[in-house]
């Protein structure tokens, strides 16, 4: 990962972090998808907001 | 990142065996065109990434790695085509590379070292630290889209944009959901709104038409309606529930009445689309359009002459070119178009059926109650094909695939199946009614269940939607992001690629600025031109000011991908269209600005080699010069030495001729430099051509004057320190001029016309003599040993400095800086 790329992830993170419809279930998982050794697929991101979005918010 | 120490070459490209001594340090490779000394660019680049990049891209058609990476002599050979090269990695660990042509994926490591094949694993991942002309060129001159495809390839952003896409296609999934979810919602709302017989579904009117029945069953009637309302309270549970029988004539019309409308006219929305994708099958340009969209997009960026870059095919010239594949990337707009109408009337069309297959499937239900088996079975396979649809809408793809939803009458249920739900229909009509109490039993269970599948199918749906809605704060996050990051990248870049240009041309150009805008994937760049506004770099600037501004945006760059990691670079002849001044300011550049890179540069000019030496880039050891170059024996390379070691060898081997010719070149070289470096004054002669003698009067009396400026602001500005250096330098200047007599230098008596018929004895201490005299002009710390020079160089001098700083003396008093 480049030093850009390495900046604008931690900006990322941060904006996810501090938005109130983001759990911190969902934070994790996406903080392990983009930083992980193999570049995500999209079904990984859809199956991770689909479980981290909890029945109890709607 | 890692730094060269020594690098050899056997068999390789246009070199036969050589090797260099770099020693970790910046390094000059100069000679005349066609020496070999871009054989040393690409072992370098081979070795660190096991390909030569000179040998890919455009123009190098039936050019291999394999095929023509070793000496030509030794094509068939390539396992004795092989570069070594001695590193050292960050940690100071050293191990040798070796790499062979035979098998340029691996190298061998020695001694084996994680560190180190993690450094050299990291500069593999970054090709371009070796740059060429060819390439600087491709950030300044050319198209916006082009030039940010070509820094983002150099910032390594192509991942972000994967994720950005990757992210795209998860937030497009979970909307979909949410589209499908709302339509099976409206389908459940609408199959209760039909039980219920009313005509809108508000609390209201479900309570009024609950409280009938319950009214019939002498049961309290329900006085608010909410989450968890059972309309069926209080009803007895039977076994044999009994079927609402105008509920049931409600359901079974509804579908009639679709299913002959549709053998009268296909729905409107299914004919449209079917008449898109005619529209595509009739234009397969259309479909094709849509798959190149990208390409000729990439395509129109790369043309910058009149031959295809895909092809080499000529065309008359540049301009036609353009506007063909322009037309092609306008019929891609149209197709991009139709596209995106297909994908709206997909949607709409599978909203129809989503409702129809649920009205499909309670009618079936109903049937296969009542036993009505065959009505059952073509219900079944008419369900089979709405579902088929269903799926097939999903995406742009698959709609486009179906050979159904071309034909709209696909859908139409046959004669037949509306003949049986004729009969279902008359025999349901005809079925005795139940008592109102049974029929109003009926009635509340299905109300109930239905009221139940609706209440599911909204929660399926807020879930999805709160899914989608947090799928696009994730994608949206993200984009904003990469923008933000982008957009302060940029700036940053802008502001240094300023700076370094302003370095280069600060003569002329001092307040030169650029702007570097990202417009979509777009990536602007605008210049100034002499405070005349801004414009693109290749309107106005000469060709030698681009590659400058080539080189400053690629440095700019590098500072920021690599950071501290920017330890090497291998710049090959990339500003050769820079006039000499502009080059000696190149190398102070990067001397200063990047004292802990690595530079391994490759040139012509013999000036600019010679310039490198005097402003302290490279180290008068570190330069090897290449001539003589044969197919057979590859390059004649001169290892570079210190010129005084030369000149003490030559008289070593009694060579007093050679030693006084060698002595004599160089004194003017260095005088030369010295007098443009300092700005000394010299009579003009329109040939140029000036002597030693001439040269050598305007640089002492000019390091004189700036001595004496130097020490005059030292004092007003308080400055001790540099009142010490400024004695220190005086007192040695006077010192040598006492020590040889003012004049000294330039006496006939001294003077070189004399000095082949010396003895070697006797023109040691004449040797020693101008070493002496020239270590005035030079920063007095050995490990720097450049050459002293004012900035700016053109306007009125502020600065005398050497590389490393150990002089800077400021030249104006305080109150001339300070009333400025």
């Amino acid at each position: 990962m480049s030093l850009v790329e390495q900046e604008i992830i931690e900006t990322y993170l941060a904006k996810l972090r501090n938005d109130e419809d983001v759990s911190d279930e969902l934070l994790a998982g996406v903080d392990g998808l983009v930083r992980g050794d193999t570049e995500p697929k999209s079904p990984a991101f859809v199956d991770l907001v689909r479980t981290a979005t909890a029945p109890e918010q709607l | 990142m890692i730094r060269i120490v020594s690098i050899t070459i056997r068999e390789f490209r246009g070199i036969r065996e050589l090797t260099l001594d770099l020693g970790g340090s910046s390094f000059a490779v100069w000679g005349p065109n066609g020496s070999g000394k871009s054989g040393v660019v690409d072992a370098i680049d081979f070795a660190l990434t096991g390909d030569v990049s000179r040998l890919r891209g455009p123009g190098s058609a039936g050019v291999s790695l394999a095929k023509h990476g070793p000496h030509v002599h030794r094509r068939s050979d390539p396992a004795a085509a092989e570069v070594v090269l001695e590193v050292v990695c960050s940690t100071g660990a050293r191990a040798t590379l070796t790499r062979c042509v035979r098998t340029p994926g691996t190298f061998s490591l020695s001694p084996e070292s994680p560190a180190v094949r993690a450094e050299i694993g990291a500069a593999a991942m970054h090709p371009e630290i070796t740059l060429s002309r060819r390439e600087i060129i491709k950030y300044v001159a050319t198209e916006a889209g082009q030039r940010a495809k070509e820094v983002q390839a150099l910032l390594k952003l192509d991942r972000l944009d994967r994720l950005r896409s990757t992210l795209r296609t998860a937030q497009n999934t979970l909307r979909n959901e949410t589209t499908g979810a709302a339509q099976a919602r409206n389908a459940a709302r609408d199959a209760l709104r039909r039980h219920l017989d009313v005509p809108a579904l508000d609390a209201e009117n479900i309570l009024a038409a609950a409280n009938r029945r319950r009214q019939k069953l002498d049961l309290p009637a329900l006085e608010s309606f909410g989450a968890t309302t059972d309309l069926a309270d209080g009803v007895q549970q039977s076994t044999q529930r009994a079927q609402d029988k105008a509920s049931v004539l409600r359901d079974v019309s509804a579908l009639l009445s679709d299913g002959e409308q549709r053998h009268q006219e296909s729905p409107p929305a299914l004919k449209e689309l079917a008449d898109q994708l005619h529209r595509l099958d009739d234009d397969p340009e259309l479909m094709e359009a849509l798959r190149h969209h990208e390409f000729w997009a990439t395509g129109l960026g790369l043309v910058t002459a009149h031959s295809c870059p895909l092809c080499d095919t000529d065309w008359p010239d540049v301009m036609s070119l353009r506007q063909h594949i322009q037309a092609k990337l306008d019929r891609a707009h149209t197709a991009r178009e139709l596209r995106s109408l297909v994908l709206t009337q997909a949607e709409r069309v599978r909203g129809q059926l989503v409702g129809l297959e649920e009205l499909a499937q309670t009618v079936r239900r109903l049937a296969r109650d009542d036993q009505h088996e065959a009505l059952s079975a073509s219900l079944d396979r008419w369900l089979g094909e709405i579902r088929t649809a269903i799926r097939q809408l999903g995406s742009f793809e698959s709609t486009r695939a179906s050979s159904d939803l071309r034909d709209p009458e696909r859908l139409t249920p046959d004669e037949e199946l509306l003949e049986e739900l004729r009969t279902f229909h008359w025999a349901v009509l005809d079925r005795p009614d139940h008592s109102e109490r049974a029929a109003a039993q009926g009635f509340l269970f299905v109300a109930q269940d239905r009221l139940r599948a609706s209440r599911q199918a909204a929660i399926t749906h807020r879930r999805s939607e709160k899914a989608s809605h947090v799928g696009d704060v994730v994608y949206d996050k993200y984009v904003e992001s990469v923008e933000e990051g982008l957009a302060a990248l940029y700036a940053a870049v802008e502001r240094e690629f300023s700076r370094y240009y302003q370095r280069l041309n600060g003569d002329d150009e001092s307040a030169f600025k650029a702007e570097l805008t990202s417009a979509g994937n777009k990536l602007n760049l605008t210049v100034d031109f002499y405070g005349l506004g801004m414009f693109p770099p290749t309107a106005y600037h000469s060709e030698g000011h681009q590659d400058g501004m080539g080189v400053c945006l690629y440095l700019a760059l590098m500072k920021h991908l690599l950071g501290h990691q920017f330890t090497l670079a291998v710049l090959d002849d990339v500003v050769m269209s820079v006039d000499a001044e502009h080059r000696r300011n190149f190398c102070h550049l990067l001397a200063e600005d990047f004292p802990n890179t690595q530079f391994v540069i490759t040139t012509h000019d013999q000036v600019w080699a010679r310039q490198m030496t005097s402003a302290g880039l490279v180290n008068r050891k570190n330069q090897a010069r290449f001539f003589g170059w044969s197919v057979d024996g590859g390059p004649v390379v001169e290892h570079s030495e210190d010129f005084w070691s030369l000149i003490e060898k030559d008289l070593t081997a009694d060579r007093v001729p050679e030693a006084a010719a060698r002595l004599r070149r160089n004194l003017e070289a260095l005088t030369s430099d010295l007098a443009d470096a300092l700005g000394a004054r010299v009579v003009y002669k329109p040939a140029g051509g000036h002597d030693f003698g001439e040269l050598l009067a305007g640089v002492q009396e000019r390091h004189r004057q700036l001595l004496k400026k130097a020490a005059k602001a030292a004092e007003t500005w308080g400055r001790s320190d540099d009142q010490e250096l400024v004695k220190t330098m005086n007192d040695r200047r006077a010192a040598i001029t006492t020590e040889l007599g003012e004049g000294w230098a330039v006496n006939p008596a001294v003077h070189y016309n004399a000095w082949a018929n010396l003895t070697a004895a006797d023109f040691r201490p004449v040797v020693a003599a101008f070493h002496t005299f020239v270590s005035q002009f030079q920063c007095p710390n050995d490990e720097c040993g450049s050459g002293l020079y004012v900035q700016p160089s053109k306007q009125s001098a502020e600065i005398l400095r050497c590389s490393c700083s150990s002089v800077s003396l400021n030249l104006v008093p305080k109150d001339v800086q300070t009333s400025n």
